[in-house]
């Protein structure tokens, strides 16, 4: 029993989860103090549940890599919005519907990301995972959103510390 | 402050109006769901502003299951109910 | 009239305008799949900027983070059912269509 339990607890995952658990009961509760009676052992129970099911992830997270991938975000959708703005006004109604292909190594939880992301940045909506990539429908010609897409890539890669990816 | 949030809440529903254009035409269930969609989007947004504009700050808590339930509603509606009738129509 | 105040002004009309611009598309686009893109892009931003316009007179620290984490939810959820309308279209081999070209119907799906 003890050889058992000794393969799923991890201290350190234990106390990152609980922080994490921590500040988004802090938030929900708009930082009610007396809300912690409850609030405690409630993270405390669901980080010990989410660490018996999910075990730590594999994933290394460099927070550098996340402050300019959530800084590269903001902006894009900035311009994201404003392209669609742009399009919809115009009366000639510039759109071009067509599905391209893109080639990626990323899977899992940065698969996932990429592919949220890309469909809040601007033409590009992600369709289906394929064989080695995914279908990725676009507003505009499939030559101008390549180049787009890869530098999002090389921003996910660099989140996850991930070696820069071949192309 | 508060015309100004009224104005918005305004053009707000104003956009749900058109938004409601779009269920009613279709022509396919995909059309339909994007619509409701926008319903979920948008509602977060007008709770958000009630709150603010009759101090409700029970509102944010609604807004936030909103956002979940919008969230749900696309999930199930693309697993269940579509698929459904995807089955339908090839046997 | 303070800078503050204009600031919020212009914050949240342009964010009610990007939701119209949002329901816009989503009539004036020509297939299902570039009414997903207008959709998702343009509410989006809309919300985004009324969160911040609301954000700028909030006094407490948790409540702003509270909005912040709507906005995100909305985000991951309308990224999320866009990818998924657009995957089940995809599916079901709905056709593409240009501007100008009137869609093809299904009779089947019309009732």
């Amino acid at each position: 029993m003890m050889d058992h339990s000794a393969t799923w607890f991890n201290l350190p995952t234990l106390m990152v989860r609980s922080l994490m658990g921590g500040l988004f009961w802090w938030i929900l509760s708009e930082g009610d103090p007396s809300s912690w009676v409850i609030g405690l052992p409630s993270v405390l129970i669901c980080s010990l549940i989410s660490l018996r099911v999910y075990p730590p992830s594999p994933y290394r997270i460099n927070p550098i890599g996340l402050l300019r991938f959530a800084g590269y975000f903001m902006y894009a959708s900035l311009i994201a919005g404003i392209d669609i703005a742009r399009r919809t006004l115009d009366r000639r109604l510039p759109v071009c519907s067509c599905m391209t292909d893109f080639t990626t190594q990323l899977t899992g939880l940065p698969l996932w990301l990429f592919m949220i992301t890309m469909s809040l940045l601007p033409g590009t909506l992600s369709v289906r995972t394929t064989q080695n990539g995914l279908k990725i429908h676009c507003l505009d010609t499939p030559e101008n959103i390549q180049p787009e897409l890869i530098r999002l890539e090389n921003y996910i890669a660099r989140v996850f510390s991930l070696e820069p990816l071949p192309h | 402050m508060n015309s100004l949030y009224s104005i918005t809440l305004v053009i707000l529903l104003l956009s749900l109006l058109m938004g409601v254009f779009r269920i009613w035409r279709g022509p396919r269930m995909a059309d339909r769901i994007m619509a409701a969609q926008l319903t979920g989007s948008t509602g977060v947004a007008v709770l958000l502003i009630f709150a603010e504009l009759q101090n409700q700050p029970a509102a944010r808590d609604t807004a936030l299951v909103l956002a979940l339930l919008a969230m749900l509603v696309a999930i199930a509606f693309v697993g269940r109910v579509w698929g459904f009738t995807r089955e339908k129509k090839d046997s | 009239m303070n800078l503050l105040v204009i600031l919020q002004s212009f914050l949240l009309i342009s964010g009610a305008l990007m939701f119209c611009i949002g329901s816009l598309g989503l009539i004036r686009f020509p297939d299902t799949y570039t009414r997903i893109h207008a959709l998702t892009k343009a509410d989006n931003l809309g919300l985004g900027l009324i969160v911040l316009a609301l954000i700028l007179n909030i006094e407490s620290v948790a409540l702003a983070l509270k909005l912040l984490l709507i906005w995100g939810l909305v985000m991951i959820a309308s990224a999320l059912s866009g990818h998924l309308v657009a995957w089940e279209a995809d599916e079901q081999c709905i056709p593409l269509c240009q501007p100008g070209e009137t869609e093809p119907h299904l009779e089947s799906e019309n009732e």
